[in-house]
């Protein structure tokens, strides 16, 4: 029998335009589709867009879930409420005063869930929600441009600074929208529910069809 | 401006037409000596370019089957085809114009009265009516046009945000944005409809005024000439080359919706424009006369005419009449004499000439020069060929034996303007019209939200550029106090990295502008003198009938008058009532000229009369433009890519793709029953519930009991609103003490997540309900062989006493964690396996490859629903609707009314002391081949008793069987009913039994 391998719900797609694959935390990762030039090229002067459904993706819920994530990562949350946090590659994104969302690279939802389980706080709730979202980065020139083909907010700086994070309707799904800028240059994390998908990554590449959009893989993320 | 190097080519009914790039599809068409350009809405009379504006509705054709556009705003693109509407068989001989010599017979509002008897008629006279009615057409075809053509196009949308947005890019709009990205420091969106900005200074030439020059933003500009193109060049550029203003051309800002946000339509992209602040730089529309035959081809506005001469470089025509009630007409006159055209006469009805350099170019050209004169006609059947002025006396009347008669092939009206103020009548600014000025002035502007300009009746460029400036500093000021303060409240706010301005020399620099604008305003300068116009002029007293007012429905003013004359004298039942300025143009040619009317007919002044509301859109609006790029969201599971390779049959189930079927039901119902099926069930609703309160939410929120429930075992629940009226069924899995997992419907997930998470919220339960729907894929595995095939991938002991029925259990699957749940939706023993999604492709191939030596298939939708339908599982929401409760559903069982509360009880308790009314029910048909459709009656005589919700042939008992709702009376066991199918009457059995393994003996092997 196979092993198990973990794939993102646009494999499909990642097929179709001809990624080469490779396997990070058992998941298939596209590593390219293009060289490394061609993909920094249509990043730095367009827009590119990649995969990030691997990413591990856990909630914490409950009061004191914040003072939680701070003591466990060395995370601690600025008090605005709307700006990411980061360390080490985990990052802690606030999406209510009492709840968050951690990204982590792949396969590093079980070390999360096992801190924080350990830790055993009473009226905290923590979820794996690593198969549960899809993920998305939008990086480039044109990042903001793009989005606002598809989401209501305001998502050009100033009003979204690096590592603002929001939630909205984007192309009629709900979707948690993270400024994170790469290498200088715009970009955006979208992580929306993982049967949607295929839908928004189709539609994320009808918006940029006039951009010359195309995709990018881990040989350039990382 | 047109370029004569670029030629493009297009088609007008068939004809090739040359144009050039910068021509709009109108003023190609005039180029090629098309004059007729469509024919009027009732009386199909001959209509051309007019106002050459996008302001009148006489130039609308039908672009690669898209109708109604107009013409004259459209850019010419090589290849288009361009067909005229509402002529029939051509536009030059369209048979409905026979209908003009019979128009006495047509009087206003002859739709409510001629054709309504003998009223049995009425079907025969609408259908009559509706074909006359109207004017561009729909084109059914699809396939009429290549891709990226005809119905063919791709529309888009785009959201906008920004501090300040400007509409309109003439003088007052861009020493708005100017001024509030400069001075104030905002990021500004300029929108404008024209393909170039600079608004009427385009086409009315001459110098600009010296106190522009103080102006901050004319300042920087170094300009070496006094001459207005050059001033538009320069401000043109600068909007352009400026960081934080963002320009948008060709864009019409149809409306004005809450939140300032306005809408704009670009092309074929709809944007949505949301401002901190708003200016409405808007302009004004030039008015028609309404004099008899007013609407023939060949009479323009006075700027439709600097347009066709200015902006393509046409030649309007060979002798031109210019008929003149302001200053603004004389300018006309020496622009048509620059072109070349032969000036016949200018009229003008005051009984002074103005002091103006125009005015002693007409006069040195020598042509002869008329004051106190008006038209009272225009002559001509497909075309101006002459007309006939008048002298009037100081109440507009005509003087007997006065008539002029002057052959013309063109007549420039150039009598009045209206502000173009629509975005501010639907903003909630207070608008009156000032008597002394003769026009329509804000009296208070609401919140965020300003006018400039010719759109607030600011007249005089110098005036205008004062009050551009005033407006876009007010809004960088206004701006920068409402950031400031919502800078308070958050730490990290938007802004925080601009560099305010200061507010005090801001201050001190409006109230001077201030003091300056209203000198002006008060000195009757002569530019201000164009309103001066006596309203009473814009149309003297004639018998004559074809006087139009409205030149989209073809209202005259005799049709006004009857109306008037009938009792609609309010303006606002006038305008319903004559369907005035309800037309395309929306009012901008008709709504002042009918409210004078009113105001003179009825014997108010024009501030008493009103005016109608403005509603948006304000322009024609093409409908893909509102649509916007198709946005409709699918879910796949993550087995989709797999269904497909089987070659699935799709079906959609609310959001949802799902395989129905995998080509043929049958076969697969077989399979499931006597050997091993397979279908994905990752659509399930699935819900993770945990804390102290756990246990009480549920025994609160499902009708039946929770707390007994053992770790590890599983309980099927109903839910059921206040009412008692079942809203949603599923599973609920006790993993811990205080943690839950739960199922509920693909269709009802939505709902029942919200109302955990309301009641969670109301009642202050210590719990956390996370939907984990998307989280995990789930697969049924079911029928009596489903454990020899599970057991060769999976790591527990799957014994009946080791893993008996409605029990849970969490392992391996193909070496994947899962949670197996022994459940059996479809009547044999079976396992719900759910495991996180990223696996689905890889869990769904293992099992398939273990079930091979046993023949197992994939079953989709279908043969689950014919597999439960057997057992008599119900589909709530199918079998179930708004008002079925559980007793009747037959599951009084699940009601356990002995709890101490749960949301239905009084509800349900009161409707068990009612007693039964009806009961859902299974049948079976007497005639196997004969299978009711879902929803089909059950009657007694004439009587209706009930209805079908479900019905299949099973091919597991060789019979029809189904679920239906019967009154109290049938619902026992062996009771005969009559089912209409398909209209006919069909006898089946009434049970209540199960209709397969009625013991469940199948589901615990």
């Amino acid at each position: 029998m196979d092993t198990p391998a973990r794939l993102s719900p646009v494999h499909g797609r990642h097929t179709e335009l001809g990624a080469r694959f490779i396997e990070v935390a058992a998941w298939q990762v596209p590593q390219a589709y293009r060289s490394l030039e061609q993909e920094a090229t249509t990043v730095r002067e367009r827009v590119g867009v990649a995969d990030l459904s691997f990413k591990g993706k856990v909630t914490v819920k409950g009061d004191g879930a914040g003072d939680l994530i701070a003591r466990t990562f060395q995370l601690a949350h600025l008090p605005d409420g709307r700006s990411l946090t980061a360390n080490n590659g985990l990052i802690s994104l606030p999406l209510t005063a009492d709840e968050f969302l951690l990204l982590s690279p792949p396969g590093g939802e079980d070390e999360i869930v096992r801190c924080l389980v350990q830790a055993g706080e009473p009226g905290i709730t923590v979820v794996d929600l690593t198969h549960g979202l899809a993920g998305f980065f939008l990086a480039g020139a044109d990042s903001a441009y793009l989005l606002s083909k598809i989401c209501a907010l305001p998502l050009d700086a100033p009003d979204f600074p690096n590592g603002h994070v929001a939630q909205s309707s984007l192309a009629k799904v709900h979707a948690t929208i993270i400024r994170h800028d790469h290498d200088g240059l715009p970009a955006f994390e979208i992580y929306v529910e993982r049967p949607y998908g295929e839908y928004v990554w189709d539609v994320i590449f009808d918006a940029g069809a006039e951009l010359g959009i195309a995709p990018f893989g881990w040989q350039l993320l990382s | 401006m047109v370029d004569k190097t670029k030629p493009v080519t297009f088609t007008f009914n068939g004809r090739a037409i040359t144009a050039y790039e910068g021509d709009t599809i109108a003023s190609a068409l005039y180029r090629a000596g098309i004059r007729v350009l469509s024919r009027g809405f009732k009386y199909h009379r001959p209509r051309g370019l007019m106002c050459v504006a996008g302001h009148c509705p006489n130039c609308l054709v039908d672009v690669d089957a898209t109708p109604s556009l107009r013409s004259c705003m459209v850019p010419v693109e090589s290849g288009m085809a361009v067909r005229s509407q509402n002529a029939w068989p051509s536009l030059e001989r369209d048979i409905m114009n026979v209908i003009d010599r019979f128009s006495s017979l047509l009087p206003v509002g002859f739709y409510y009265k001629t054709f309504m008897f003998p009223r049995r008629f009425w079907p025969h006279y609408e259908k009559v009516l509706r074909n006359a009615a109207g004017l561009g057409a729909i084109d059914p075809d699809p396939d009429r046009f290549e891709e990226g053509r005809g119905h063919h196009l791709y529309y888009d949308k785009q959201y906008l945000h920004t501090d300040v947005t400007v509409v309109g890019g003439g003088p007052a709009g861009l020493l708005a944005a100017l001024t509030a990205a400069g001075q104030g420091g905002a990021r500004v969106t300029l929108i404008d409809e024209n393909p170039s900005l600079g608004g009427h200074l385009r086409f009315t030439p001459g110098p600009w005024p010296s106190l522009a020059a103080d102006l901050p933003a004319v300042q920087n500009l170094a300009l070496a000439s006094q001459n207005r193109s050059e001033l538009v060049a320069a401000l043109s550029g600068a909007v352009h080359d400026h960081p934080a203003i963002t320009v948008l051309t060709e864009a019409t800002a149809f409306g004005w919706y809450e939140g300032n946000m306005i809408g704009v339509a670009q092309g074929r992209r709809l944007i949505k424009v949301r401002a901190a602040q708003l200016i409405v730089a808007t302009g004004r529309f030039e008015q028609p006369l309404v004099f008899h035959n007013n609407d023939l081809p060949g009479i323009f506005l006075g700027t439709g005419l600097q347009r066709l001469i200015h902006l393509y470089g046409l030649k309007p025509g060979r002798r031109a009449l210019l008929v003149s009630g302001n200053d603004s007409g004389w300018q006309v006159a020496a622009d048509l004499l620059q072109a070349g055209v032969e000036v016949a006469m200018v009229v003008d009805s005051r009984p002074w000439l103005p002091d103006d350099p125009a005015v002693r170019q007409v006069e040195a050209a020598g042509v002869p020069i008329k004051s106190s004169y008006t038209i009272e006609a225009a002559h001509g059947r497909q075309y101006v060929t002459g007309a006939r002025v008048v002298q009037i006396d100081g109440n507009g009347q005509p003087l007997p034996g006065t008539a002029v008669e002057i052959a013309c092939d063109v007549i420039g009206v150039a009598a009045a303007f209206v502000p173009n103020n629509g975005l501010l009548y639907q903003s909630g600014c207070k608008i009156r019209h000032d008597e002394s000025l003769a026009d329509f002035v804000p009296l208070s502007y609401p919140p965020a939200v300003l006018g400039a300009g010719h759109a607030v009746a600011t007249d005089g460029l110098e005036a205008i550029l004062l009050d551009g400036s005033i407006a876009g500093l007010t809004a960088a000021l206004q701006w920068q106090q409402s950031t400031i303060k919502s800078q308070r409240s958050t730490s990290n706010g938007a802004g925080a990295t601009r560099q305010p301005f200061d507010e005090q020399s801001a201050k001190e620099q409006l109230t001077g502008w201030q003091a300056q604008l209203t000198q002006m305003k008060r000195k009757p300068a002569e530019a201000n003198a164009s309103n001066q116009h006596s309203p009473a002029l814009f149309s003297i007293a004639s018998s004559q009938k074809k006087k139009f007012v409205c030149f989209c429905e073809d209202v005259t003013e005799k049709d006004i008058q009857d109306a008037i004359a009938e009792g609609f004298d309010n303006v606002e039942t006038l305008k319903r009532y004559t369907t005035v300025s309800m037309g395309p143009c929306q009012g901008k040619m008709c709504s002042l000229n009918a409210i004078r009317l009113c105001a003179r007919e009825t014997g108010q002044s024009v501030a008493e009369t009103g005016t109608t509301t403005s509603r948006p859109p304000f322009t024609p609006v093409k409908l893909g433009v509102l649509a916007g790029r198709k946005m409709e969201p699918v879910r796949y599971t993550s087995m989709h890519q797999q269904h497909a390779e089987r070659g699935a049959h799709w079906l959609d189930a609310g959001q949802w793709k799902r395989p129905e079927h995998y080509g043929d039901a049958t076969a697969e119902v077989r399979s499931v029953r006597e050997r091993a099926g397979l279908i994905d069930v990752s659509t399930l609703g699935k819900i993770d519930l945990r804390g102290p309160d756990a246990v009480q939410l549920l025994e609160r929120l499902y009708t039946n009991r929770f707390a007994g429930l053992p770790v590890g075992q599983i309980r099927y629940g109903v839910m059921c609103t206040d009412e008692g009226i079942v809203f949603d069924d599923g599973v609920v899995c006790r993993l811990a003490d205080d943690h839950f997992y739960l199922t509920a419907t693909t269709g009802g997930i939505t709902t029942v997540y919200e109302w955990m998470t309301w009641w969670a919220a109301a009642w202050k339960f210590r719990v956390h309900v996370t939907n984990v729907t998307s989280a995990y894929a789930a697969v049924n595995l079911a029928g009596p062989k489903a454990r020899q095939v599970l057991a060769k991938v999976c790591d527990l002991d799957l014994a009946t006493e080791a893993f008996p029925y409605l029990h849970l259990r969490e392992g391996a699957v193909a070496e994947v964690p899962a949670r197996l749940l022994r459940i059996g939706f479809v009547g044999e023993m079976g396992y719900e396996i759910h495991f996180p999604a990223g696996y689905g492709a890889h869990v769904w191939a293992a099992l398939l490859a273990a079930g091979r030596e046993v023949r197992i298939t994939t079953f989709g939708l279908e043969a689950q629903r014919v597999l439960r339908l057997e057992k008599r599982h119900i589909i709530a929401g199918q079998d179930t609707d708004a008002l079925s409760d559980p007793m009747g559903a037959d599951m009084a069982w699940v009601v356990k009314q002995a709890k101490e509360e749960f949301i239905g009880k009084r509800s349900l308790a009161w409707r068990n002391g009612r007693g039964l009314q009806e009961q859902l029910v299974g049948f079976v048909m007497a005639d196997s081949g004969v299978v009711p459709l879902e929803g089909e009656q059950i009657v007694a005589g004439e009587q209706l008793i009930g209805r079908v919700t479900s019905a299949r042939y099973s091919p597991t008992l060789g019979q029809s069987i189904g679920m239906a709702w019967v009154i109290a009376a049938k619902a026992h066991e062996g009771a005969d009913i009559t089912i209409l199918t398909h209209g006919e009457p069909t006898s089946a059995t009434v049970t209540c039994e199960p209709f397969y393994d009625p013991m469940g003996e199948r589901l615990r092997m």
